[in-house]
């Protein structure tokens, strides 16, 4: 199946992008919040020491996916929409391209962290111009970056001006509140300001302005910037004529555990040594039950679902993850990895 | 519920300012009424007396009726038992609520008891932080 | 292995942190063992979003109801020195964990010889190093943050292992303190804190509404939660009445009092172990009362329930003319804290472990808005005068006069009222006085102007050595292995095995203990 979702919502002709389109084009953009969270996960835990300065930063781009997830999520309860997260088909599968046909020549798996794998999260994180290097990124132009999808739900909100209700969102807390400036960060969508804010908070977070790569306030690093750090090797300083240069300090890629790429499907059980098996099971029971507790947290306005969610991310997920990580598949240099499968007979 | 959430919006009026909103709050606040009627002890009385009370109030004190509930009326010591109780049940639970969910911002800090402020997994800290020197 | 259903490999008295770990570790070294935790009190709803909501809208706190009374027939203070209990300990599932801070620390090295270095009180007999690899474990199981090295770049006591996650960096407001400490040379370092990584810094830590600081119930939810743990049997609401022997150096049974059906049980079992706190489980034993033993099980030379310590609170409050940058503590346990004074030289005169009040500075904003303040008026309170405290617990040493016994009444949740007999040794004062002196020297260097120096009377929390440990039945009333002298099936796990108190938060210790004593039952079988 191939999916391509997004491309054909931009290639429609902007006349007849109605209210249909923006909730069609949220809920992709929201898969695509979610399409990124298992790999960066994997690589997060993958490394052993999660002081270790790249974990940081990895752990940093991860509490930023979710709360640009919540976001979407707002975005698409404003306009009398409602999130799917707990569906087969909304689950996302690896390796598989992005969903919705963005970069699709890209494909993403789970692995663990790697120079490889910084490279393809640098590819989904994308930005038009490299100001680092002051050249062009893209090579073809016939694919959406985020960015641009992200451009084009804005310019959709401001043609259409639709109603909005503040009712059914849910204001969660990951990620700021407010910026240092003490300008808040809108997290109920009931305006185009807020709309407007959200889009520019997800866009700057992820791949930067084409004027600054870090946020003025903040000081922070852009998501494709932070991981290019990893994968050259230097931090980013500013010159004195005001570039942008891999010049500082070094950055050492951290020990990590060698996670193989998980297999199309995940593993078989007949492969995998019963009591990692076990993990892994319970792994994707635990992950289905959070996807269960987001979808129910966007359905009721639950902030029990919420943070049951949450904590199951920060507790069983990782532990059973870090886990199975330690496991040397027989025969080869690399150990097993969590599947991140869709359990569809959960119990409860 | 929307007199309700009136009342909530006049708490920010009252002592709020650019450092936070209210519709950044309304989804707990919605959960806090919730819980509140259907659990024990129900609110339910309470908050249906309140919506009552707001009405007659608001034929009395028109505009300035939040200047009165907040600052002039000195409800909690009013002859009336339903202003009393409409003030401690209501109104105070609702300042508590509001100055927890963000508006304590108003008055300075990142944090504050109640406020769920999030991962102290961050470069950017929670927390008013002492970084040294 | 078939069991009758009141017949149990292992029956635990005692819900708290010790007996939750003790039946967790067993269970996971062997799921289907059979086990009975006994506990008198209820159990508190935890995660519960509405009462989260009252703790927050109303200040209700949800285990009000589960604190000792402040009534005499709940509990009599008979010594010199007035002893309360108020919000000291939680009579329910999970025990005092329940409402605890989460302060984990260990004890340092010479802590374990107390007697040895200061004739006084008693030893351990066993070494830190003993304890060390289960403080390692304990940290994981507590969730512990916290940073080795202190400001000095001094680690003690020794570890291997650094914390298992990082530490709360210090709020903002603790400035002035650690500046004082830089300029006096005194080491300051972080607050050892039990939060697991998914807190969300929410402030209402004695409720979380996230599960993110560690309590014993949680392990028990766990237990209960896990299919594969079969012969598993929680009693609720049931205060143990007494231990029955069959022969001398043999328990075979626990009687129930089951207040919610007023009926009274009785369960059978190879290994008993009390894990009831400092107060209850010398209490449990003292009233075993059979021929055999005429005074209570363990208690033929009158030592169970002796020794009673706790900790004194010592505080140094002062105040900061204006809060120009509107300080408030911003979290709901203290970031800073200090070990300098818990050393080997301070050791004879009362080690002292100081930290900063985790409600200083602070300002009630809700209540002023209730109060009907303006905006205004809000904002010069809020940059107004500014307090901050110093607190610090001092080391007792244990005395055999000071004791805990059974009254006469019996208290709302059917335990048999606490008599405690507590007196102050002649040198107390003293000792307060000039580790007061060292905390004043430290707030006058802020720059604050002091208000009050004292010691606050003296509260239950933290008490231990009623059942103490050493080699000689002579001395003590457990042996290293923490088993009741003269009986091969019975174990005290609790604060009242501890010889000595150190300054520190018990928790963390009881902990590592409980561990040991469970892969001590898992090695030698118990005494089956």
């Amino acid at each position: 199946m191939s999916d391509h979702r997004i491309s054909e919502l931009v290639l429609t002709d902007p006349d007849e992008r109605d209210i249909d389109w923006l909730k069609q084009a949220l809920q992709s953009a929201l898969e695509l919040e979610l399409f990124t969270i298992p790999p960066y996960l994997t690589a997060f835990w993958s490394v052993k020491n999660h002081r270790d300065p790249v974990a940081v930063a990895i752990r940093e781009v991860l509490v930023e996916e979710m709360l640009h997830m919540s976001l979407v999520c707002n975005m698409l309860k404003s306009i009398g929409g409602q999130p799917r997260i707990f569906h087969r088909d909304v689950v996302p599968r690896y390796p598989s391209p992005m969903p919705g046909g963005v970069k699709p020549l890209l494909t993403v798996s789970l692995e663990g962290l790697s120079k490889q794998a910084l490279g393809i999260f640098m590819k989904i994180e994308e930005p038009e111009t490299d100001i680092a290097h002051m050249e062009m990124v893209r090579t073809t132009k016939s694919y959406a970056r985020i960015g641009e999808f992200y451009d084009e739900i804005k310019l959709v909100f401001d043609t259409l001006d639709p109603e909005f209700s503040r009712d059914g969102q849910i204001e969660a807390y990951f990620g700021e509140s407010q910026l240092p400036n003490g300008k808040y960060i809108p997290k109920n969508i009931g305006s185009l300001e807020d709309v407007e804010a959200a889009i520019d908070l997800i866009k700057d977070q992820g791949e930067g302005t084409s004027e600054s790569i870090s946020d003025a306030e903040t000081r922070e690093l852009a998501h494709y910037y932070r991981f290019k750090e990893v994968a050259v090797g230097r931090k980013l300083i500013r010159t004195e004529n005001d570039r942008w240069v891999h010049q500082g300090p070094e950055v050492h890629m951290p020990e990590c555990w060698p996670v193989a790429e998980v297999p199309p499907g995940g593993y078989e059980q007949k492969k995998v040594p019963a009591d990692t098996w076990e993990k892994m099971v319970d792994f994707d029971i635990a992950y289905t039950k959070m996807l269960k507790q987001l979808d129910i947290a966007w359905s009721t306005g639950s902030h029990t679902a919420l943070n049951l969610a949450i904590a199951s991310m920060m507790a069983d997920l990782s532990r059973l993850a870090i886990e199975i990580m330690q496991v040397p598949i027989k025969g080869q240099p690399f150990n097993y990895g969590p599947c991140f499968r869709f359990v569809d007979k959960e119990s409860s | 519920m929307e007199v309700l959430w009136n009342l909530f919006n006049g708490i920010r009026g009252a002592w709020g300012s650019d450092a936070c909103r209210t519709e950044d709050m309304a989804s707990q606040w919605r959960e806090f009424i919730q819980l509140k009627v259907v659990g024990s002890p129900s609110y339910f009385e309470h908050y249906r007396s309140a919506c009552e009370l707001l009405s007659e109030l608001r034929q009395t004190h028109g505009d300035r009726l939040y200047q009165y509930l907040f600052f002039d009326g000195e409800l909690h010591r009013h002859p009336d038992a339903r202003l009393v109780e409409f003030k401690r049940y209501v109104v105070d639970e609702f300042i508590r609520v509001y100055v927890s969910l963000g508006g304590f911002r108003s008055f300075g800090g990142k944090n504050y008891t109640g406020f769920v402020s999030g991962s102290r997994y961050r470069s950017q800290r929670p927390y008013r932080s002492y970084e040294g020197t | 292995m078939a069991k009758s259903k009141l017949d149990f490999d292992y029956v635990i008295i005692g819900s708290g942190v010790a007996g939750a770990i003790v039946a967790k570790r067993l269970l996971d070294h062997d799921a289907s063992a059979s086990i009975a935790v006994v506990e008198a009190g209820k159990r508190v709803p935890l995660k519960d979003r509405r009462k989260w909501w009252d703790f927050v809208s109303t200040a209700a706190n949800p285990y009000d109801d589960y604190h000792d009374l402040p009534i005499e027939s709940e509990n009599q203070s008979v010594g010199k020195e007035p002893w309360t209990f108020r919000e000291s300990r939680l009579m329910g599932r999970g025990g005092s964990t329940v409402h605890w801070g989460g302060w984990a620390l260990r004890f340092k090295e010479e802590d374990f010889e107390t007697c040895s270095r200061t004739g006084r009180g008693a030893d351990w007999p066993i070494r830190y190093q003993d304890l060390e690899s289960y403080y390692d474990e304990a940290e994981r199981w507590l969730g512990v943050s916290g940073q080795s090295r202190d400001s000095n770049g001094v680690v003690f006591p020794p570890r291997k292992s650094e914390y298992p996650l990082d530490p709360f960096p210090f709020v903002e407001a603790d400035r002035p303190l650690i500046h004082a400490m830089e300029r006096l040379g005194i080491g300051y370092g972080h607050m050892p804190i039990a939060r697991f990584r998914k807190c969300m810094t929410t402030g209402t830590c004695r409720y979380c509404p996230f599960g993110a600081r560690f309590t014993a119930a949680y392990l028990l939810d766990e237990i209960e939660e896990n299919p594969r743990f079969t012969n598993f049997t929680y009693f609720e609401q049931s205060p143990c009445e007494q231990l029955l022997t069959d022969t001398k150096n043999r328990v075979h049974a626990a009687e129930l009092n089951c207040t919610r059906t007023g009926k009274r049980i009785k369960i059978e079992g190879k290994n008993f172990i009390v894990a009831s706190g400092a107060y209850e489980s010398p209490k449990l034993l003292q009233r075993s009362v059979s021929t055999d033993w005429p005074n209570g099980i363990g208690n033929d030379r009158d030592l169970v329930g002796r020794f009673l310590i706790s900790h004194p609170f010592l505080h140094v409050l002062a105040e900061f003319p204006s809060n120009a940058n509107r300080w408030n503590q911003e979290l709901d346990f203290p970031t800073l804290m200090s070990r300098h004074f818990d050393s080997p030289e301070q050791q004879a005169y009362g080690k002292l472990f100081l930290f900063k009040d985790r409600g200083r500075p602070s300002i009630d904003l809700a209540k002023l808005m209730i109060q009907g303040k303006t905006r205004a008026q809000i904002e010069r309170a809020s940059m107004g005068p500014m307090e901050i405290e110093l607190q610090g617990f001092m080391e007792e040493f244990s005395i055999f006069e000071n004791r805990v016994s059974i009254g006469t009444n019996t208290n709302r949740i059917g335990l048999p009222q606490t008599n405690v007999d507590f007196s102050r040794e002649s040198d107390f004062l003293d000792r307060v006085a000039s580790r007061l002196e060292i905390m004043k020297q430290i707030v006058k260097d802020t720059g604050a102007k002091i208000t009050k120096a004292a010691v606050r009377t003296q509260r239950g929390d933290h008490s231990a050595s009623t059942c103490r440990m050493g080699h000689s039945p002579a001395t003590s009333v457990v042996d290293p292995d923490l088993r009741v002298h003269g009986v091969n099936n019975l174990w005290v796990c609790s604060n009242a095995v501890f010889p000595s108190g150190a300054c520190v938060n018990p928790t963390l210790t009881l902990s590592a203990l409980s561990l040991r004593l469970s892969d001590k039952l898992i090695r030698d079988g118990g005494a089956a």
